[in-house]
Order: C-alpha cells, then sequence, then structure tokens
C-alpha cells in the first residue's frame, strides 16, 4: 500500500465499499496531544448500513471525517470502493465527493437560499452531470417530499429537512454515504422515519450507508455496529437490537 | 453553482445594498467628471461654431490650431469667381479705445456682417446703418453704464509701416441697438461694437485682408461642397484650404480645451482615490459575507464544488453588484450634470463654459469598467479566503466557527519595512529644501516634493496594511477608558470591535484614508497658507504706504506750509498733518497709522553680496538700490511692520528689500559726505527704512509726507480695496502703496482651493462611512443570535442600542483620529518639501477645522449605526435565537 498513484486496493473489490486500514490519527502535539484514532483497521462492506457508537471523544466523527477524505490520517490508508483516497490532492478529493460520497450532517444540511428540489439537485448542478429524472422521482416518492420541494428549508420541519439531505445523498447513488449524527436533533418520531428509510435505501436499493450516533435505539436500525473506545475498535455487533448495544455499551463504560 | 450564487445574491440584497452605494458613488463621481468634460467641450463647440452657423465652408490657414486664412482683396474676387460660391464674407475685426470720463478701455469692434451670413441678434434697438452708428453687445454695455441713444467717443490708433508711427483717428457713435452677448470664447472679449464695414475700412484701409477675422463662404443651392473647396484651394495662398465649419471648429476646439483636460485630470486624481476608497470598503463587504457563509461554503466543497467554483462563485456575485451598481452610477451622473445644467446653466450661460448637455461614449463606458474593475480586484482577495474554507467546516458545531484569521508576521515586517523606509525618505525630502534654504536653484524643491510624495505613498501603504495591528490596540485602549462610564454595554462594544481585527481594520483604514486625506490637505494648506503670508509680510511688511503726493517744489501753497512748519522746502511733497493722521485712522479697517519722514534717495548704491545670492554680485543681479528713504523709530517700526522679529530696526542698518538685503548701502549724506549702512530685510522693493537718526545724516526733512498703515487682521481684498478707496476720498492725489491687497488674494486663493479640495475629498469620507456603517450592520446581521442571547440575559434594548452605537463611535472616531493625526504629519512634512526652499516655514495646524472633521466623522459613524441598531434591537430574543 506504499503507492499512492495506484488507485486499485488489493483484494476487496467487490465487497468493499469503504474500508480504513491501521489508520492513525494525532491532534495537537506534546502534553496537548489526543491520538484519536489508535492503529483501526476496519472495513465496510458494500450494501450494508453499519453504525459507528462509542464514548464521548472515542473518535467517531474523527473515522467518519477520515474516511470521507475530509481530514487526513497521520499514517495508514483509507480507501472508498476500489480507490484509495489517502494522499489524494483537493481536486481529487473534489471528484471524489462529487461521484462517490454522499453526507448527511446533524444540522444546517442544506442551502438556505436554495429551495428544497434544488438542493437535492445541487451536487449534479455542481457536478454539471446529468440528473436521472426517473430516480429523482423514485427518491422523492420514497421520502415523501413530493409536496415539499418548492419549499425552502426554513419552511420545512427538522425532520423533512434530513430527509431533503438524505434524498440528496441518495440521488447520487454514490459508493458510501456517511450521516454523522443525522437523528440528533429530531424527536423520536422524526428520527424513527429517517432511520427507517435509511435502512430502506440499504436493504432495497443496496446503499452502502456508515453512520454516527449516540442513541442505541437509532443503531438498532443498523445491519452492524462498531463500537469505538479511545480510538480504537472496542467491538462489533451484527443486527443487534438496542438492548444487546446498550449492554456492549455499558461494558466500554460509557 | 450558478443557480446557489444567483440565490445566495438574492438572499444578500439588503447586504449588498451598501457596497453597491459606495459603488455608485464612486462611479457616478467618475463619469460626472467626465461628462463635464464633454460637456465643457461641447459648450465651447457650440458658441465657437455659433459665428459660421451660416458659412457652408470657411477658409483656414491650413495650420493645425484652427486660424482663418488671409484673404486680400484680390483673392477675395478670385474666390468670388469660382463656380458654385454664392457669397464671401470677410470678417472685419479690429480693437478700438472707448474714451471715457474716467479713462479709457480697450473694446473689440466689428464690422456688422451682411445679412446672410449675419449670425450677430439683436436684443433691443436697431443694427448700424451709416457710419456714426454702432451697436453694442448686452454685456458690455452693462460694463460701461451704455444704453441706446448714447453717444460715445473712440480713438483709433492707426499704424504707418512707412513712417512707423501711429496716427489717433477719433470719432464719435451713437448708439443705436444692443446684441446679445457672444458666447465665443475664442474671441478677444467677450463682445465690443458692431459697427458698418464702411467705419471700420475709413479706420484703417491697410486692415483688408490683415485683421484676424475668418473668411466664411455660402455656397450656390446644389453646388458640391467638396468641389467647390478644391478650386477655391486652388486659389488660396500658402496652403491655406477650405474646410467645412464643422471641421474648423474642432481644429478651433483642440486648440482651446486644454483647460478643460486639465480640470479633468486634476479631478481624475480625486475620482482615483475615491475608487480606491471604495475598493477598501468592496474588499471588507465581501470578506464579512464570505465568512457569514462560512458554512455554506464548506456544505457545497462537501457537496463536490471544487475550489475554483467557489472562487467564481464570490466573484460572479461581485461582478452583478458592480455591473448594476456602475450601470446605476452612471445614470446617477447623468441625472444630476443634467439637473445641475438645467439649474445653473441659464444662470451662469457661457461664463461658466457649460450651457450643453453632452455625455459621449467615455462618459459611459469607462466609468462602468473602472467600477466592475476596482470591485472585481477587491473582491479578489475574499474570493480566494472563500477558496480556503475546508470542506470539514461543515461538520463543525456552528459556535466553533471562527472566521478571524490571525494577521501573519509577514504583513508585520513588510508594513513596518514600508513604513520606516517612506517615512524616512518623506522626513529626508521634507528637511531638504529648508536646510539648503533659499539659495537653491529650483530643482531641489522639485526633487523635495517628488521624494516626499513617493515617500508618503510609501508609507501610507505600510500605515495601511499595520492598520490591522494598531487599530484594534487603540480601540482597546480606548474602550478600557470609555468602558468605565458606558458600563456593560461600553466592554461589550470594545470587545465586538476588536474580535476581528482585520475587519476592524480594513473599515477604519478606508476612513482613515479619507479623513487622513482631508487633514493633509487642511493642514499642508495652512502652512503654506501661514508660510506664504509670513513670507509676504517680510517682503512687503507694511500693509499700505500712503504719500501724500508730489505738489510740486516750486508751489507756493507748498512753500508756505512747509514754511510754516519750519522745515526745509526740498521735498515737494504736501505735508502729512496731524488731522491727516486722525482721519487715516478713522477709516473702517484701519488698525494703526504711524507718520513717518520721506526722501528721496539720489545717488544710493549696493556692494558687497546679499544674504539670499551666494553668488552674484547686485550687478550680475540687476538689482537696482532702493530709491526711497523712510525714518521712523524702531518702536514704531516693530508696531506697524508685519515682518519677523527678525527684521529689527536699529542705528547703522537701513532695512532693505529681501533681495539686496546683506549688502552694503553707500549713500551721500547732507553734508555731502559718503555714508555707508548695514541692511537687513525687513522693507519692500526700493525701499530703505532707517531710525530716524540715521535719516537725519542723509536727509533734511523734518515733515512727515508719509503715513505707513497697519490695517485690522483678517480683512478680505474687497474690503482692503475699500479702505484704499476711502483713503483716496479723503486724499486724492494720494499715492497708496503695500502688499495687503495681494496677500489678501492669496488667502482667498489658499482657502478657496482648500475648500474645493475638502470638498471633492468628501466623496471618498461619504464612500468610507457607508463602510462603516456596513460593516456594522453586517456584523449585527451575523451576532443576531449572540445578541439574542444578550438579550434573553437580561440586556435592554436601550443597553443593545448603546453597545452599536459606542461600536460605531469607537471605530469611525478613532479611525478619524489616527487618520487626522497621520493627516497633520504628513500635511506638514509635505508642506516643508513644497515651501521649506522659500524660507521661513510656519508650522499651523488648523486645529479647529481638524476637530469638525473628527467630530463629524464620530457623528456620522454614530448616524451609520442607527439603522443597524434598530433593526437588532427591534428582534425580540426568541426569533434572535432562532434564526441560523
Ligand atoms: N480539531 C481537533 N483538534 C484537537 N483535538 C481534536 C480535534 N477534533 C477532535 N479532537 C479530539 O480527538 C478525540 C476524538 O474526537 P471525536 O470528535 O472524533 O470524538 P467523537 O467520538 O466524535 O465524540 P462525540 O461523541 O462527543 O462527538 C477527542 O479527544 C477530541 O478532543
Ligand atoms: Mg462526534
Amino acid at each position: 500500500m506504499s503507492s499512492v498513484s495506484t488507485p486499485v486496493a488489493t483484494n476487496d473489490r467487490v465487497e468493499s465499499a469503504a474500508r480504513a486500514n491501521d489508520v492513525v490519527k494525532v491532534y495537537g502535539k506534546g502534553d496537548t496531544q489526543v491520538v484519536a484514532l489508535d492503529h483501526v483497521t476496519i472495513d465496510f462492506p458494500r450494501g450494508k448500513f453499519t453504525a459507528i457508537m462509542g464514548p464521548s471523544g472515542s473518535g467517531k466523527s474523527t473515522l467518519m471525517h477520515c474516511l470521507a477524505g475530509l481530514d487526513t490520517v497521520d499514517s495508514g490508508t483509507i480507501s472508498i470502493g476500489d480507490t484509495i483516497v489517502t494522499g489524494m490532492n483537493d481536486t481529487q478529493l473534489t471528484l471524489l465527493r462529487r461521484k462517490r460520497v454522499g453526507f448527511v450532517f446533524q444540522a444546517f444540511n442544506l442551502v438556505p437560499t436554495l429551495d428544497a428540489e434544488q438542493n437535492i439537485l445541487l451536487p449534479s448542478d455542481l457536478a454539471k452531470s446529468p440528473v436521472d429524472r426517473i430516480w429523482f422521482e423514485q427518491v422523492v416518492d420514497t421520502l415523501g417530499l413530493r409536496g415539499r420541494l418548492k419549499h425552502r428549508p426554513s419552511e420545512l420541519s427538522g425532520g423533512q429537512q434530513q430527509r431533503v439531505a438524505v434524498a440528496r445523498a441518495l440521488l447520487g447513488r454514490p459508493d458510501v454515504i456517511f450521516a454523522d449524527e443525522p437523528t440528533g436533533n429530531l424527536d423520536s418520531k422524526a428520527g424513527a422515519e429517517v432511520l427507517s428509510l435509511l435502512r430502506r435505501a440499504s436493504r432495497e436499493m443496496g446503499q452502502t450507508i456508515i453512520m454516527v450516533t449516540h442513541d442505541p435505539a437509532a443503531a438498532a436500525y443498523a445491519d452492524r455496529v462498531v463500537l469505538l473506545a479511545d480510538g480504537e475498535i472496542a467491538g462489533d455487533l451484527d443486527g443487534a437490537g438496542p438492548d444487546e448495544i446498550l449492554a456492549a455499551l455499558g461494558r466500554l463504560g460509557a | 453553482m450558478r443557480r446557489a450564487t444567483i440565490a445566495s445574491i438574492r438572499a444578500h440584497i439588503p447586504r449588498l445594498v451598501a457596497v453597491s452605494l459606495a459603488i455608485i458613488l464612486a462611479v457616478a463621481f467618475m463619469s460626472a467628471t467626465l461628462i463635464l468634460n464633454s460637456s465643457m467641450k461641447a459648450t465651447l463647440r457650440e458658441s465657437i461654431g455659433q459665428q459660421y452657423a451660416r458659412a457652408d465652408l470657411v477658409l483656414s490657414d491650413g495650420s493645425s490650431y484652427g486660424a482663418g486664412a488671409v484673404v486680400t482683396q484680390d483673392t477675395e474676387a478670385k474666390i468670388a469667381a469660382v463656380d458654385g460660391v454664392e457669397g464671401i464674407y470677410i470678417p472685419l475685426v479690429s480693437g478700438i479705445s472707448l474714451l471715457q470720463d474716467d479713462g479709457e478701455v480697450g473694446l473689440q469692434v466689428e464690422a456688422l456682417a451682411p445679412e446672410e451670413f449675419r449670425t450677430t441678434t439683436l436684443k433691443s434697438g436697431s443694427f448700424p446703418a451709416t457710419d456714426t452708428e454702432a451697436a453694442v453687445d448686452e454685456s458690455t454695455a452693462k460694463q460701461h453704464n451704455l444704453a441706446i441713444g448714447d453717444v460715445i467717443s473712440t480713438r483709433f490708433d492707426r499704424y504707418s509701416e512707412n513712417t512707423e508711427e501711429f496716427t489717433p483717428i477719433t470719432s464719435t457713435l451713437t448708439i443705436v441697438g444692443i446684441t446679445n452677448a457672444s458666447k465665443n470664447p475664442a474671441a478677444f472679449s467677450s463682445g465690443g461694437l458692431t459697427v458698418t464695414s464702411a467705419f471700420i475700412s475709413a479706420l484703417d484701409p491697410n486692415m483688408y485682408g490683415t485683421s484676424y477675422g475668418v473668411t466664411q463662404v455660402a455656397l450656390a443651392a446644389g453646388a458640391d461642397a467638396s468641389a467647390v473647396a478644391a478650386s477655391i484651394d486652388a486659389v488660396l495662398p500658402d496652403g491655406g484650404e477650405a474646410i467645412t465649419p464643422d471641421a474648423f471648429v474642432s481644429l478651433t476646439l483642440a486648440s482651446l480645451t486644454g483647460g478643460a483636460d486639465l480640470l479633468t485630470v486634476v479631478l481624475m486624481v480625486f475620482v482615483g482615490i475615491a475608487l480606491l476608497v471604495c475598493a477598501l470598503v468592496i474588499a471588507n463587504t465581501f470578506a464579512v459575507l464570505v465568512s457569514q457563509r462560512t458554512r455554506e461554503l464548506a456544505l457545497l466543497r462537501c457537496l463536490g464544488a471544487d475550489a475554483r467554483q467557489v472562487y467564481r462563485s464570490v466573484l460572479f456575485e461581485a461582478v452583478v453588484v458592480a455591473v448594476v451598481a456602475s450601470v446605476l452610477g452612471v445614470l446617477v451622473a447623468i441625472g444630476l450634470m443634467s439637473g445641475l445644467l438645467a439649474v445653473f446653466g441659464p444662470l451662469l450661460g457661457s461664463a461658466a463654459g457649460l450651457a450643453v448637455l453632452s455625455v459621449d461614449a467615455s462618459a459611459l463606458i469607462w466609468p462602468i469598467v473602472a467600477g466592475i474593475v476596482v470591485t472585481l480586484v477587491a473582491a479578489m482577495g475574499p474570493a480566494r479566503q472563500a477558496t480556503r474554507v475546508a470542506p470539514l467546516q461543515a461538520m463543525r458545531p456552528v459556535d466553533a466557527l471562527e472566521a478571524g484569521v490571525r494577521a501573519g508576521k509577514g504583513r508585520f515586517a513588510v508594513g513596518l519595512v514600508l513604513v520606516v523606509v517612506g517615512g524616512a525618505l518623506l522626513v529626508f525630502s521634507s528637511v531638504m529644501p529648508t536646510l539648503i534654504g533659499p539659495s537653491g536653484n529650483g530643482s531641489e524643491a522639485i526633487l523635495g516634493f517628488f521624494g516626499a510624495f513617493v515617500g508618503s505613498a510609501v508609507s501610507v501603504v505600510g500605515v495601511i496594511m499595520l492598520a490591522v495591528f494598531y487599530v484594534p490596540a487603540v480601540i482597546r485602549g480606548i474602550g478600557r477608558l470609555t468602558g468605565r462610564f458606558f458600563g456593560v454595554s461600553g466592554r461589550l462594544a470594545t470587545l465586538n470591535s476588536v474580535r476581528n481585527p482585520r475587519r476592524t481594520a480594513a473599515t477604519a483604514s478606508a476612513l482613515i484614508i479619507g479623513v487622513g486625506l482631508v487633514a493633509t490637505i487642511l493642514t499642508a494648506g495652512q502652512v503654506a497658507r501661514a508660510t506664504l503670508v509670513n513670507e509676504l509680510g517680510e517682503r512687503e511688511p507694511i500693509d499700505l504706504s500712503v504719500s501724500t503726493g508730489y505738489v510740486g517744489v516750486d508751489s507756493s501753497v507748498d512753500a508756505s506750509v512747509n514754511a510754516s512748519a519750519g522745515s526745509s522746502v526740498d521735498t515737494g511733497y504736501a505735508p502729512l498733518t496731524s488731522a491727516d493722521v486722525t482721519a487715516l485712522g478713522g477709516i473702517d479697517g484701519v488698525d494703526l497709522v504711524v507718520p513717518a519722514l520721506s526722501a528721496d534717495l539720489g545717488s544710493a548704491s549696493l556692494s558687497g553680496s546679499s544674504e539670499e545670492s551666494t553668488s552674484g554680485s547686485a550687478d550680475d543681479w540687476g538689482y537696482s538700490p532702493p530709491w526711497q528713504a523712510i525714518s521712523v523709530s524702531p518702536e514704531a517700526y516693530a508696531s506697524v511692520a508685519r515682518a519677523s522679529e527678525s527684521a529689527q530696526l536699529r542705528d547703522g542698518v537701513a532695512l532693505v528689500s529681501s533681495e539686496i538685503a546683506g549688502k552694503k548701502l553707500t549713500l551721500t549724506g547732507v553734508d555731502g559726505t559718503q555714508t555707508q549702512f548695514d541692511t537687513s530685510r525687513g522693507s519692500s522693493d526700493g525701499v530703505a527704512i532707517f531710525t530716524p537718526s540715521d535719516f537725519a545724516k542723509i536727509s533734511s526733512t523734518t515733515t512727515p509726507t508719509i503715513a505707513l498703515l497697519k490695517l485690522d487682521d483678517g480683512l478680505t481684498a474687497a474690503q482692503i480695496l475699500q479702505v484704499r478707496d476711502a483713503i483716496s476720498a479723503i486724499f486724492p492725489s494720494a499715492s497708496i502703496g503695500g502688499a495687503s491687497v495681494e496677500r489678501a488674494v492669496y488667502e482667498q486663493i489658499i482657502d478657496t482651493l482648500l475648500l474645493i479640495v475638502t470638498g471633492l475629498l468628501a466623496v471618498a469620507i461619504v464612500i468610507a462611512l457607508i463602510g462603516v456603517s456596513n460593516t456594522l450592520s453586517l456584523s449585527v446581521i451575523e451576532r443576531t443570535r449572540e445578541n439574542a442571547l444578550l438579550r434573553a440575559l437580561g440586556l435592554t434594548r436601550a443597553q443593545l442600542r448603546g453597545m452599536l452605537a459606542t461600536e460605531a463611535i469607537l471605530m469611525s472616531g478613532i479611525a478619524a483620529l489616527i487618520g487626522t493625526g497621520l493627516g497633520i504629519l504628513y500635511g506638514v512634512l509635505g508642506a516643508m518639501s513644497l515651501f521649506g526652499a522659500i524660507g521661513g516655514i510656519v508650522v499651523s495646524v488648523p486645529w479647529l477645522s481638524l476637530l469638525a472633521v473628527v467630530v463629524v466623522a464620530a457623528l456620522a459613524g454614530l448616524l451609520a449605526s442607527v439603522g443597524p441598531s434598530r433593526r437588532a434591537a427591534r428582534l425580540t430574543p426568541i426569533e434572535g435565537l432562532a434564526t441560523n
């Protein structure tokens, strides 16, 4: 994995949507030095909905930022699909974000001056790529946004705003959708709506989703739960329910 | 991206209003200046062209500056014979003296053109029909009090080549008509007499074909102008040619419009300053907009926008604003100029050289180009800043976002070097002329001024670069003081003002430049004024001197008066009585009257070298020795003269003009012996002032015949002329000397110039103040949540408003103070570089005017805060916290 110029990862060409290989991320220097990611190796298979959990400060956001190419790593490599992200320049990263990854944030997902439809189409607008109208209609209907397309973000509820963000992420059919606390600002009903949408996207459309969350109930919507503690992988649960996840978290001391 | 950009512009329109206003102002200023230029030219074109309005061709001498060809009677006949020529008219124009009771005045006299070429129009009466009649134009009539029916006497001095002598020819004319004043600025005067051509021909038969009038030709109907012109060219001597009146007017115009162009160049300097200040405001506005959009830009980057797209989106926004504002600016200028012409055009007419509005393409295109270029260049920095927004910033919580970029060490180093190098050059260039003194040949002054100019420019760039370091520091310092008086809102205001040093510094810089320039001009003007007035005081220390007048040595009256006064009778001047002194002292505006003895100096001679010139003797320079001696006591001299302390009258020293000061003055005494005096500056040209005991050695006169007057301070030239008139009324035969009128005129010229320059710079200051308001309202928008939080925590509405008002006053007041401080420095040094060589720099600072500038700027800043703070205070805490 020393050569950056060969953008082809070795074996998991088919299965892996995103992968961290022996990643170390250190913030600060000297006394204030924090090892946010400590030799993390993890693989996110294609088509799966994975939740990342762990105590506050355990490195969840950091891992996600590194996976998405938003932040650099100090050692190790990150790949999205069969492309190695580590070492890419700004232009390459921009192209990667256009075509290969989607984002859903906790808040401020939408450009306030654009209406819902314009927000959903923004990535293809930026990439100047043609829009698959049939897919667009399908996503809009699936997310129940039909009647809201001409609304500005300020005219939408928090749940509707998150659904617009999900629609935007889905439209580009990226390799991975990264979601950082997508339901953190929502009440449980709106949160449940968004989470079941994400699960449907993964089950019915084969969309790979990596979601950071604090909420075991939210994590229970995922196919797989990865646990982080002090920058290290501390557990990996498959198809766990909320109680099971809570128990696993409890063992981490969170 | 285009869509996101356009949406962003639409959403930001309120935030873009102020910056658009700044651009509109600067562009309108530039456009108005260009329109002024083209309108002046158009007015000129119209008024020059008016006289050829009825001609088809005019005869040019072929030169490039628009002069008429000389057409002799012979040539005239040949031209008249050319096929297609219907008529030819050679205007006869000459000068004549109008003889009036109180002297004579020169007038232009012109022969009445034949009907078909006539452009002169009658206002009343009729045109002259016989050679004893004349019409006079309106303004000349008013000037010399002429009306229809008046009979005037004129004199023409006919020159004879043979005898090389002038023969006066006097005539009497009856005014029969008043004509409308000519608008032609190329004419010798604004108008004059219109007479029959027979009258002019009679004055001087040789005048034919030598007058300056431009020969005009009318064509027969259907004639081909260019063919006729070619035929005429063939008969015209010496390269003369027949051209269309339009082409001829263009030639004349080109030779006349240097003035309009010069005015435009000068105005363009101020336009440049306004654009520069505008650029600062634009750069600042876009920097604020970018930092407010950080999260949005980061989101766009996450969604796949590349750096170039972000860069272009900021520039696109700038272009849209620039185009809209520049077009509006040009429209404003057109509206303004046409309004001005509509109101003042009829009032001023041709006197102001402005009667026709002319908007040529350059007045439309260049300002718009300038507006767009300036905006784009100014927005480039913020656009680059926008590309540095990392996608990761979209993921951070709101409050962690810090747009404030810390100013680098590099900036500090470069700024410091510029200030030190530029400052050193400025100080050196300013002090050098003073050190070298008046002995220099003038090139030092030019070099000094050039050096000072470069030094100022370099150091000002440094000063502005360093603003980011010292402006917040000064605000913090002064804020600490005001915090004591204004409590918590004052403290918060101080913290707010310095939380984004770069933004505060940029806003302040715009104002520092504007106010600084005004302060520089005011100070330099004041120093120049004081120095020139002081120098005039040295050269012409006596405001007015009144000589009683020569009445003749042999006059019996004179002799008897002199005899009764018991003095020698050789002066020939009427004595100045104590009643005269009282009468002079009673005139309004006269402060002090000192009677003095006076004598003519017959055989004075100079030797040695003067103080001013280190080389050359008196003869080399051609300075003549004084011809008049005046005697006053040292005390009286000190009280009446405006000379500085250095001019001290004492025995053995004669005070003379500065050109010959330092030489030895040798005079023949009353006893016939030669007496030599040292000289020192303290009198005007031709006059030497002595102590009474020295005077007694050279003249036996004991009767005062001259009064030295000191006038009240601060009289205008007009008031001084009134004083002179009053003196003439009391002493009709008196001769009055002194340079007080000159001094007052100088003062008035400098004051007027200062007023104009300050007015022109005001445009830049207004733009800078728009910038202050803009920065404030943008930061208020940005801090909506924060202000709402403060309100929720118990800050009252009034306290919030107070906080924002304090912020505005702090920013504008301190910027004005810094600008004024710099302006005083630059003004004094600049004036020293210019006037140092004259000597005797008088450093004088117009404190009152400067204080007014600072107060006005601070108040304007306060005014600028009214809108934003009302908007902020209107929002309830809940509404404020809900926005994001
Ligand atoms: N920009 C930064 N500079 C310095 N340290 C950082 C930075 N970002 C994160 N850290 C540190 O890295 C560690 C991991 O942070 P991270 O944000 O990944 O935690 P997290 O698991 O997302 O926590 P939370 O659940 O609270 O969001 C923390 O100790 C944090 O203090
Ligand atoms: Mg986190």
